[in-house]
């Protein structure tokens, strides 16, 4: 009886637009809490781009680094582990007119600087994924790339012996252009890729771009994912990664030198022995999305580093990288109870706290303001039904002088709140999910500016969208409370004279 | 059984001082099963608070009312709507049916409320639909899969019955059932519930005179006081009787063939009293049919029409 009358209690017209309402509601909070989480995975992969997962410092431990290494590799979370010597100081930067070098633009910089075995991270392939390629083949493609760096126009060194080939591909204007990977596709004629076809492919691709030609390009290739390692293709000695913005403000391009004057500053560098003056060249260009700026953050191999400094090879940070990079908080907890104190151990997640707390308090914002048009569809709900109570007071009236009781009125009425809250939600689940798939499908530059990415993903997690129907129901079920509760006390004797 | 035992109901006053508005003063009476009785009375008599008692929807100040040896003021008031549902039906004036849902829907609706799956509550319904309905209309028009909107005033108040048979009710509580149709459809809908006199009691709140002499018993509700009337048949007394039971002594008539002289000693719509000069060939009483009235004739001459509760008022 419940359910048949509230299925009637309201008439379909009103029904369908309270439950347009709820849907609304819910659609905009699918969309928004997938497009944050775009936003949000975006920027942990650039932040996990430059950072590690894990860092543990080897300056002042009680345990030698082989120790550490040797202990890391127990545990099963560990994915990778990479010896780093960094410095950090001021420096004053040049970046030197290609080929003629000659001085070209000065900038007075804080910069990072860490020499890691490159070959651990592969970051100089650029991550490149299309949608023809399958998930598999990018687990394999993404193991090889240092996670959130977005490598581009790296400089293959073989080009350096053909300079027009070389010019072509460094000067090309790649920025907004775009290249179906299926029209390389046809031109190897091949449809299973493996990981060696896709970074042939982005290579190709880029020789498009640059109107280079791919054939000669493979053959770098070739060398490139044999040896994986950058350091191999060096002519001169200093290959640096370097960040987008940083290369930007010295008008650096690949293959261009950079000066660095260590201590032309005051403080300099936390290493007394580096030399004042020292020529890099610009081996690549990486991206950190929105979170790149102009930061100088560098690259280098962990060997020139150590003979930059004139120390041999001594790492002074462990870069630990996770199967999980959000387990980093529990494992550097892990860490920290196995060494008790001997390491100083931090973790991502801990170093970007303010960040996390910052997007968790913009995203409950957004949320909330959004919850604000279901609140107010729930307010509609309310009217709805108090009309309804005081329209069918006559068929509550009847209803109870045949036996309902007004448990079974609220019921009714609750049913009835329940129908739209639920069918509000699972229809605005399926408008927000055409929605995220509909912005899947947008192209643009501001998506990778806004995004790091160059496609938008569908995030929709069946908790939160389990949490959004247990709000929409309680929502709608306390709009109806009051008015059940009138319906419920209806005096059937006033009810049936009316 | 019904036995209604000094019940009193009062409400309260329209001003804030007032004193309450005594509705029902010491109703007593009792309905033996299967008895098919009417309650007569004007508006504003009582009839529908009393019809509200006996169907659980109200409380009396004081005395109680028994259904089958069932004490009502012993049920707590929680228990008021499974009890009703279960021993008590209800058919209004208006056949408040809804819309919303078809015939065998509302019909169902008592055993759905009771608990009963879709499925055995309408293999109910349509047994109950079979008693108030033709087969031409069950089968050739398919009722009950109708929308009430869509059937006649007579097949809407037909499924009321229905609706308040399909529990099988120890009393079924009929107010003004024919209040709203027209005279064929009225005797339609209270030859069904004749008819259903051997299933249940049924007490009939009523306006119309013909059909509630038609009952097995009528009561006369005035002013919370109610008394068992005669039957019409009873009513229709000589001259003479009347004369020695209503102690009318003046009882002749000045002008056989002249007007009636009926003389009305307070208000005319509310008379204290009236009197009646007339002689024995001039004095006819009936009822005017559909109409509460004692119609005094001369000849054939209408004179004037007195509500029979008047009458009553003056004869006692």
């Amino acid at each position: 009886m419940k359910i048949l009358m509230a299925g009637r209690i309201v008439a379909l017209r009103q029904t369908i637009y309270l439950i347009l309402g709820v849907a609304i509601g819910v659609m905009s909070i699918t969309l928004v809490n997938s497009l944050f989480l775009n936003y949000q995975k975006g920027l942990e992969l650039a932040l996990l781009g430059t950072i590690p997962n894990v860092k543990i410092s080897l300056e002042n431990a009680g345990v030698s680094s082989d120790q550490i290494i040797k202990g890391l590799k127990e545990f099963s979370e560990v994915e990778a582990i990479n010896e780093v010597l960094t410095i950090r100081g001021t420096a004053r930067a040049y970046g030197l007119k290609q080929e003629e070098g000659a001085f070209g633009f000065k900038r007075d910089t804080e910069f990072t600087m860490h020499g890691l075995k490159i070959s651990d991270t592969g970051y100089y392939i650029e991550k490149y994924l299309d949608k023809n390629v399958s998930q598999d083949q990018r687990n394999v493609f993404n193991s090889k790339i240092h996670q959130g760096l977005s490598a581009y126009r790296v400089v293959f060194e073989k080009f350096i012996d053909s300079p027009e080939q070389h010019e072509k591909f460094c000067s090309a204007p790649l920025e907004g252009r775009q290249y179906k990977i299926s029209d390389v596709d046809q031109l190897i004629g091949k449809k299973n890729f493996d990981e060696k076809d896709i970074a042939k492919l982005k290579l190709m691709e880029r020789c498009i771009a640059a109107s280079v030609d791919f054939k000669f390009a493979f053959a770098i290739m070739d060398i490139i994912m044999e040896r994986s390692d950058i350091t191999s293709l060096a002519y001169s000695g200093r290959n640096i990664l370097i960040n987008e913005g940083f290369a930007g403000s010295l008008f650096s391009r690949p293959s261009g030198k950079i000066r660095f004057e260590f201590n032309a500053i005051e403080d300099a560098t936390n290493f007394p022995n580096i030399p004042e003056r020292v020529y890099f060249t610009n081996g690549g260009i990486f991206r950190k999305g929105f979170m790149g700026g102009n930061d100088a953050t560098i690259f280098i191999s962990l060997d020139k580093m150590a003979e930059l400094l004139g120390i041999k090879s001594k790492a002074n940070e462990l870069f630990v990288r996770l199967k999980d990079p959000y387990a980093a908080k529990e494992f550097s907890q892990k860490l920290n109870n196995k060494w008790k104190g001997q390491i100083h151990v931090s973790d991502w997640i801990s170093e970007n706290k303010a960040v996390f707390t910052f997007l968790l308090f913009l995203k409950t914002l957004i949320l909330t303001i959004l919850s604000m048009i279901i609140l107010v569809s729930s307010f509609g709900l309310a009217a709805q039904l108090y009309m309804t109570v005081f329209e069918k007071e006559r068929h509550i009236a009847v209803l109870k002088s045949i036996g309902a009781t007004p448990p079974d009125i609220l019921s009714i009425f609750f049913l009835y709140s329940f129908f739209v809250g639920f069918w509000g939600w699972a229809l605005g689940l399926v408008g927000g999910y055409m929605a995220c798939i509909y912005s899947t499908n947008i192209q643009g530059e501001w998506i990778s500016k806004i995004f790091n990415t160059e496609k938008l993903s569908i995030n929709i997690s069946s908790l939160e969208m389990f949490y959004l129907l247990t709000f929409v129901l309680m929502v709608c079920l306390l709009a109806a409370y009051f008015p059940a509760k009138k319906a419920s006390e209806t005096n059937p004797i006033h009810g049936l004279n009316t | 059984m019904v036995v209604i035992e000094k019940i009193n109901k009062s409400f309260p006053g329209p001003g804030v001082n007032s004193n309450p508005l005594k509705v029902l003063n010491d109703i007593n009476f009792h309905i033996e099963k299967n008895q098919f009785i009417s309650i007569v009375g004007q508006s504003g008599s009582g009839k529908s608070t009393l019809l509200n008692l006996l169907g659980l929807l109200d409380s009396p100040d004081s005395g109680d009312i028994f259904l089958n040896g069932k004490s009502f003021s012993k049920l707590k008031k929680s228990q008021h709507p499974q009890y009703r549902n279960q021993y008590i039906g209800f058919v209004f004036q208006s056949h408040h049916l809804m819309n919303e849902l078809t015939v065998l829907e509302n019909i169902s609706l008592p055993l759905l409320i009771l608990g009963l799956n879709k499925r055995e509550a309408n293999k109910k319904a349509k047994d109950a639909a079979n008693l108030v309905f033709t087969k031409e209309e069950l089968q050739e028009k398919d009722i009950l899969s109708q929308k009430p909107q869509l059937i006649s005033g007579g097949q809407k108040q037909r499924s009321a019955i229905a609706r308040a048979l399909i529990t099988e009710p120890q009393l079924l509580l009929a107010d003004e059932p024919t209040g709203s149709l027209d005279e064929d459809w009225g005797e339609d809908v209270f030859k069904l519930l004749l008819d259903l006199r051997e299933r249940t009691t049924i007490v009939m709140v009523t306006h119309n005179p013909i059909l509630a002499n038609k009952t097995d018993q009528m009561f006369g509700l005035t002013r919370g006081v109610i008394e068992k009337w005669p039957k019409f048949e009873d009513l229709r007394l000589s001259i003479d009787e009347m004369a020695s039971k209503y102690n009318m002594t003046n009882m002749v008539c000045p002008r056989c063939r002249g007007d009636l002289e009926v003389s009305f000693i307070g208000e005319e719509e509310y008379p204290a009293r009236v009197e009646i000069d007339i002689c024995q060939k001039c004095f006819g009483i009936w009822l005017d049919r559909g109409e509460m009235e004692v119609i005094v004739r001369n000849h054939s001459n209408l004179v004037k029409k007195i509500n029979l509760t008047q009458i009553n008022q003056l004869m006692d």
